[in-house]
């Protein structure tokens, strides 16, 4: 029994050597393997690099196909990677010819394929590299691509399709905003949002009304920070619409944001408002927008029941400059001990 | 001899594209990957044009522009930002910028610009 027991642990014993010694050959040999590859990506991605970096010297620039037909299918990728690299960093005529090369060179073609890949993050690449081509000639796979399930390949999707030098590209990805009922990921609204200019802001702006509030919230927030004013007059009749009380405050903050004097007068109504959720960030927006005409509106609330809202008066009228300084100087012999406490706190921090 | 121009840019591809086109239209140039380099070859290799990029390592490019405001107050510069970082725009225009650049870039632009302010 006892030699047994030994013979037993003998064998485990060089079972388990063995073992763990083919464990660290299998590693090692992938390392190799591993920078072997890499050099070879860098060495073969600066080799075309110098060709295209030459084709850049000429006047004017010139690119010509030829450097990147290559003999080597391995080479494929090395090469879409560096075009793709420089193209980014370029606008006008120069990014239509890279635009160009993508289709010549079979990779707008290939990266189509892969949209229909079954794996979701490899769609979700080939949506991006469609995107940073710009090639009219992906339209269609990309907005079929909006339909995806993947919240990351609709939104790889759907910025893609603003990057398309084709401005009527981007209209199905409005629409998809008001068919998307669950959103995980409000920051994909708000980076798509950010891409549009004018056009696109009035196609979101026409079907804005059907999407479910928390899109909408998105969308609002993503407005504010887009600063552009053209937003306004869509904004302004979702104040006074009931159905929309969730996404108010959010509303009157991109409101702020904007910078558009037109909703000065909308927003001082506000500050009679029952919420002092909707009072407070009232007058924030006001204090950004530096409504001075307003400013005996938004002293009167350094006396509101809400600190909070007492405070943002206060905050709003330092951003003032002089004329808040003013008001502020009056409020200091108000009969109201919060006011005064507030305007000499304020008046403090100005100096 | 054509114009020197310095471009002060982090990101060594950018720069290269810049300094490649630049040089195809006569113009010689010198680089700098960060703002401490940057007044450095200011001081030594004195450029007609600073390309500046504003979001850089160690010394950034607002502090550039300070400095040179202080040290070469006519030292034309033009500034290299994002699309999203307008406001840097008009900061740098208010610290003493000539002009600026938005990255992604038209060569051609970047050529009249550079061209207006040398001239």
């Amino acid at each position: 029994m006892h030699e047994f027991v030994h013979e037993l642990v003998l064998q485990s014993t060089a079972f388990l050597s063995s073992f763990l010694l083919l464990l660290v050959v299998a590693v090692f040999a992938e390392k190799i393997l591993r920078n072997t590859f890499q050099r070879y990506r860098r060495r073969r991605y600066h080799f075309y690099e110098e060709k295209l970096l030459a084709q850049f010297a000429e006047e004017p620039p010139r690119l010509h196909l030829g450097p990147f037909k290559s003999k080597h299918r391995r080479d494929f990728r090395i090469i879409e990677q560096l075009l793709l690299d420089y193209a980014c960093q370029f606008r006008g005529s120069i990014r239509k010819e890279f635009t160009y090369l993508f289709e010549a060179l079979g990779y707008v073609a290939y990266e189509v394929q892969q949209l229909k890949a079954w794996r979701w993050w490899v769609r979700a690449q080939a949506a991006k590299r469609l995107g940073e081509m710009g090639s009219p000639q992906a339209t269609i796979a990309l907005q079929t691509a909006l339909a995806d399930r993947n919240e990351e390949v609709w939104f790889m999707a759907a910025k893609a399709l603003t990057q398309i030098d084709n401005k009527r590209a981007a209209q199905p990805v409005y629409q998809s905003l008001s068919q998307r009922l669950h959103f995980g990921n409000v920051s994909y609204v708000f980076e798509v949002v950010m891409q549009l200019d004018s056009e696109g802001l009035a196609s979101l702006l026409a079907t804005f009304p059907r999407y479910n509030t928390a899109m909408q919230t998105a969308v609002v927030r993503a407005l504010g920070e887009l600063k552009n004013p053209q937003a306004t007059p869509f904004l302004l009749p979702l104040l006074a619409d009931g159905q929309h009380h969730l996404a108010k405050v959010d509303i009157i903050t991109a409101l702020g944001r904007l910078g558009d004097p037109r909703a000065i007068q909308p927003l001082r109504d506000l500050l009679t408002n029952a919420s002092a959720e909707i009072r407070q960030s009232a007058v924030q927006a006001l204090g950004r927008l530096q409504a001075i005409e307003v400013a005996d509106a938004i002293r009167s609330l350094l006396d509101d029941p809400d600190y909070w809202v007492s405070f943002r008066a206060g905050e709003a009228l330092a951003a003032m400059g002089e004329l808040g300084r003013k008001n502020l100087h009056q409020t200091l012999t108000s009969r109201s001990a919060q006011a005064s406490t507030m305007a000499k706190y304020f008046l403090a921090k100005m100096a | 001899m054509g114009k020197r121009i310095l471009i002060v840019e982090d990101e060594e591809q950018m720069a290269r594209l810049l300094s490649i086109r630049l040089q195809a239209n006569g113009y010689e140039t010198i680089m700098a990957p960060d703002g401490e380099a940057a007044l450095e070859k200011i001081a030594t290799e004195s450029p007609d044009l600073v390309l500046l990029d504003v979001m850089m390592p160690k010394v950034d490019g607002f502090e550039v522009l300070r400095r040179l405001g202080e040290s070469t107050p006519d030292l034309p510069v033009i500034l290299l930002t994002a699309r999203c970082q307008e406001a840097d725009v008009v900061r740098g225009l208010n610290l003493g910028a000539k002009d600026y650049i938005i990255k992604p870039f038209s060569p051609a632009e970047l050529l009249s610009r550079i061209a207006r302010c040398v001239r």
